[in-house]
This record gives structure tokens, sequence and C-alpha cells, in this order.
């Protein structure tokens, strides 16, 4: 734990340095990708705070290749599932298969045995192999047979859902969805990023292959100084009254938000604002947490973790106008 | 002893064969009978059958049509009481008639065997004396008002009057001035922001506790003074939005350099010394007081005739 001013400036400095991976991910992954830099900055807090990102977005926006191109990158192993209504769990974590010649059961590991998993679409598997992903995901150990094996470290969950063709699909439930630490919303490219995609695509235009430029124990105590990254008192009281307020905004002035909300953020939504308000600090090569940081990834971290009533959805509210609203309202440290 | 034996002979025979002669003599009873033997034309008349039917017999009853001279008004429903011994059926029934005279409610079978008594009734006029003049049909003629119901009227007349009078009092009187609340004293945020600033170089502050308090004076100042919501803004947004603030550009940079370093005090236990504190206070006062400057100026330019 950070003591005094001497320690946090420290600190700075050993960001500072370990911070310029950062910087060589976004180059080398700028190579292949164009644009879709939030979505990039999103998958590094959840690299950086040990948290896994549920994106969202219409099909052909790069999730995948973003994905794979960030495992390339740090030479880690990468992984894809896609999610399909006759998918069972051991197809995702593994299974015994009886070995003839050897006549014993040797363990087969599933797709989860990786750094990065892309579990494409996966509001569009049944529930058991949902829970069995999302355990996982929580625990990091997969239990085959009568052994438990540890994870990868890192270990980062990539889900992606298609917010259309919602027919036949199984979506998460609240308490699962709750375990991602951010949602992120994949939007479309800016016209200028699109015309290079299709100079890319088009005209023949030779997209460079992803260097491996970051190792595993680079991200590895990345992590380990982002846990360390210094929390003010005040800034944790400003986490609070932002989730508080998701719960009784009648209590923050917002009585306008009360018939809106369902249900408010759970602690689960103060430890990930908190978790990755650290991660957002090391992006910006900072040792401690500004109200910025806790601002800039609000969104991200909260929109799946309150629920709208009908009203709201009757008057057209997103999750969104609620917390621009509740930003707005809670006085900044 | 023989004696007694003949009367204990006797007494047992008795018993013996009397309820068989009673079970052998109890028979199906028919009865119908009204409540009144003569009417007027168009009254009601009540005819009530009743059939006694003992145990082991079946069940029936009258099986009505029409009755000659009557019409029927009401054809009760048929009552069943089950009396131990028996069933008793019975039905009221109301009839009326037009025909004058004296007439007879005939007897009514009960299967084969068993008939009802015929029962006269006489159908009469009211008496009539033909020997009395025709009198005209007479208008029709104002009730006397009773005593009690003229004063009861009085007393409501009277009441209606003065709800009146009150109804009008209240419609017409003059609105009362409503006597002004006494007004909270209205704070200046220039002196209630001087008074701060004085507050904070006298208390002995820690650096956190110094710094958030020289901001907080200086948002609430901008928030009352200029209305910028900057209580709920970050450091980062202020300073831009700072930029609509007329301020001369160096006070601007000092400004934007003070609550940076506030930042760092109070989010990285930043330490300052004793200089950057007195310049940060300085910064704070001196932005405080041009803009206070401004906007009295502004405020005098408008009210001054061109």
């Amino acid at each position: 734990m950070l003591k005094t001013a001497e320690d946090i400036r420290q600190l700075n400095e050993r960001i500072g340095q370990a911070g310029q991976f950062t910087d060589k991910l976004r180059e080398e992954v700028g190579h292949v990708i164009v644009g879709q830099s939030h979505m990039l900055d999103r998958l590094l807090i959840g690299l950086l705070s040990n948290g896994h990102v549920l994106l969202e977005g219409v099909p052909g926006l790069a999730k995948t290749l973003t994905i794979k191109s960030l495992s390339q990158a740090i030479q880690a192993n990468f992984s894809r599932i896609q999610f399909t209504p006759d998918l069972l769990p051991a197809d995702v974590i593994g299974t015994l298969i009886y070995n003839q010649q050897k006549n014993e059961f040797i363990v087969r590991k599933g797709p989860i045995f990786t750094n990065f998993l892309l579990a494409d679409e996966i509001n569009r598997a049944p529930a058991k192999v949902q829970s069995a992903l999302l355990e996982a995901m929580q625990e990091r150990q997969v239990t085959i047979g009568d052994t438990t094996y540890k994870l990868d470290d890192p270990f980062l969950v990539l889900a992606t859902q298609n917010p259309l063709e919602q027919e036949g699909t199984y979506p998460l439930p609240e308490a699962q969805v709750d375990r991602f630490i951010m949602k992120v919303i994949v939007g479309y490219p800016k016209m200028h990023e699109e015309q290079m995609i299709i100079r890319q695509n088009v005209q023949g235009l030779k997209t460079e292959a992803v260097k491996p430029v970051v190792s595993i124990q680079e991200v590895k105590n990345a992590k380990d100084l982002t846990r360390q990254v210094y929390m003010d008192e005040k800034i944790e009281q400003y986490i609070l009254d932002i989730v508080f307020a998701t719960r009784t905004p009648d209590k923050y002035q917002l009585e306008k938000l009360k018939p809106l909300i369902s249900y408010g953020g759970s602690p689960r939504a103060s430890i990930n604002l908190a978790l990755a308000g650290k991660a957002q600090a090391f992006l910006n090569k900072r040792g401690f947490v500004i109200p910025e940081d806790i601002r800039s990834i609000c969104n991200d971290v909260l929109r799946h973790r309150i629920g709208l009533t009908y009203e709201a959805e009757a008057e057209n509210v997103k999750v969104e106008d609620v917390i621009e609203e509740i930003l707005k309202k809670v006085n900044v440290p | 002893m023989t004696r007694t034996f003949c009367y204990r002979t006797i007494f047992y025979l008795i018993a013996i064969v009397l309820p068989g002669i009673v079970a052998a003599q109890r028979q199906t009873v028919a009865g119908a009978r009204v409540d009144r033997a003569q009417i007027l034309i168009g009254e009601r008349i009540q005819l009530t059958l009743t059939a006694d039917i003992p145990e082991n017999q079946p069940i029936r009853f009258f099986q009505l049509d029409t009755i000659p001279h009557f019409e029927f008004l009401d054809l009760g429903k048929i009552d069943t009481v089950n009396t131990g011994s028996g069933t008793t059926l019975t039905q009221k029934i109301l009839l009326t008639s037009f025909d004058s005279g004296h007439w007879v409610i005939p007897a009514f079978p009960l299967g084969e065997a068993v008939l009802t008594d015929s029962i006269p009734v006489d159908i009469g006029f009211s008496s009539f004396d033909p020997q009395q003049p025709y009198h005209d049909i007479k208008d029709i003629m104002d009730a006397n008002p009773v005593e009690e119901e003229s004063s009861s009227k009085l007393w409501v007349f009277i009441a209606g009057g003065v709800l009146l009078l009150i109804l009008l009092y209240v419609l017409l009187r003059k609105p009362r001035k409503e006597q002004p609340k006494a007004a909270a004293p209205a704070v200046d945020p220039y002196r209630q922001a001087m008074d701060q600033l004085e507050k904070i170089r006298k208390e002995k502050l820690t650096p956190k506790a110094y710094y958030s308090g020289l901001t907080d004076v200086f948002r609430v100042y901008i928030e009352k003074r200029k209305g910028i919501h900057s209580l709920q803004q970050t450091t980062g947004d202020l300073v831009v939005q700072l930029k609509s603030v007329e301020m001369r550009p160096e006070l601007y940079k000092e400004l934007s350099e003070t609550l940076q370093l506030s930042d760092f005090v109070k989010f990285a236990r930043y330490e300052t010394s004793t200089a950057d504190d007195a310049r940060a206070f300085e910064t704070i006062k001196t932005t405080i007081d041009h803009i206070e400057q401004t906007v009295k100026t502004a405020v005098a330019s408008a009210t001054t005739p061109s």
C-alpha cells in the first residue's frame, strides 16, 4: 500500500516506463485495425485489471480481428469459440477421452485453455454452456474429471453479442452479465477511417502482419503495477456516490430517475469501477486515479449493471442517458 | 293375578296392534282453503292447496290449468315439508276475478281418488247507492299549507340567505395583502468566498484539506456568480469551460495550474512547499477578485444611461 507522496512519485515513474508497452501495442495493432481505438483501450483495461470484456456490436466491425491482433502483438495464445445452440460445456472446457491403446482416459483440454478467448456470439449458446464459461471466468480454473486445472495467466475472455437477430438466442442473465468488468458498445468507424478500410480491402493494399512486440511477462508486470495505482479515499467516495445514485437516485436529487431504474449497480459495480479506474490511470501513465479516470469508464462499467423499467423503455430512455444524468448531479471531489 | 294377567295381555295386544291399524288407516289427504270468501271485483284472494302424502305413497300434486271465473295472478312454488311420517306439499296461489257473482272454486283431484273441497266465493261490487245524485269531477285543489311545514321552510330560507351573504362577503372582500416573508438575507457570493478564504488562511489545515478548501471556495463562487455547474465537473472540464470567462491569459494559466496542483495534492498526496500554498491562495483570491470586478463593471455599464 502506498503511504507517502514519494511512493506515488516512484510509482508514477515506473508506470511511465512500463506503460510504454501500451503505445507499442496500439501502434502494432494499428497497422491492421483502422480506428476502433476506444475498443482497443477497453480491451487493454480488461487485460490490466484482470477482467473480462463483453463487446456488443453489429457484425463486421473488426471485433474478432482486433482481439486476434492484440493476442498476436502480445505473443499470447488465442482461441475462438463460435457459440451455437448445440454447443456443450465440454466443447468449451474440455473432457476426458478414452485412449484404447493405453487403456486409460486422457484429458482433452478445451479451447478455454488460452490467454485470449474470443467467445463469439455468446448469447447463441444455451444457459449451461454460458454458465460453464462464466464460472471458469470467475474461478480462473476448470475441473475436468477429478482434476482441477488452472487457466493461463493472463486470461482474458472477450465475448461478443450481436444486437440484431435476437430470435432463438439465450440472453445472458443479469447476474452473469455482471461478471464482465465492462460492456463495450462497438460503434461504426468514422468516415475517413472507413475510407482507409476500403482501400486496404479493395485496392489490394498489403496489410502488415502483426508482430509480437510485447511479452506476456511485460503484461504481468503491468498488471502488478496497475494493482498498485493509488486511489485516494475521495475517489472511493466518488465511486460510491455514483453507484449509490443508481440505487437511490432520490437521495441525490435525481427523483426523476427513480421511476426509470428498476435496479441499480451491485457492489461488483463499485469494485469494477475502482479496478477499471486504476487501469485507466495506468493507460494514462499515472500512478494515481483522478475523477476523470472514473468518468471516462463509467458508461462501459455501469451500462450492463443498471436495469431500466418499462417506463424508461416506453420513453426511449437509455442506460447511457441515466448514467449521464447521474454524472451531472454527483459532485466531483 | 288372573285379572292382572288379562290387563297386561290386553295392553300388549293394543300396543302391538294399534300402530298397525293407525298405519293402515293413514292415507293421502288433499286440502284447499282461501283467505277470504268474499271479495270485490279485482281484489286478490289467496288459495292454499295442500297434499299430505304418507310414506310409501308416490309423491304427486295438483295439476292446475284454469279456474272458471278466476284469473291467476301468481302461481307460488310448491313447498315440500318432510313430516317424518310422510310428505306435505303446499302451494299458494294468488287469484282474482272480474266476474261478479257467486262462484265456486272447484274441487281439484289429487290422483284418482282424492279430491279437495270445493270453495264458494262471492265476487261483488262496492256498495253503491243509485239514488245519490251524480257529481262532476272536481278540479285539483290546492293543499292547505301545514303550519309546521311553512315554518321549516322559513328556516331553510333564512339559512340560505345567511350562506349567500357569507359567500358574497368572501367573494367581494378585498384580498388581504400577504405579509412579505422575512427574506433571508442574500449572501453575496463574493463576500462568502472571501470569508471562507480568510477562514482557510487562519486555520492550520493539512495540505489536502487546504487545497480542497481552496478549490471548493472557487467552485462554489463560480457556480453562484457565473452559473457554471462547477461542482459536478472534473478539473479538466472546468478548465475548458473557464475559457468562456473573461480573464487575463496569465491569470487563466495560473488558475489552471493551481486547480491541477490541487488535484495532485488531493489525489496523489503531492507535498507542496509553503510558497506553493501561498501562490495557490493568491491565485484563487485574485481570480475571484477579478471575476467580481468584471461582473460589477458589466452591471454598471448596463445600468448607466448612454
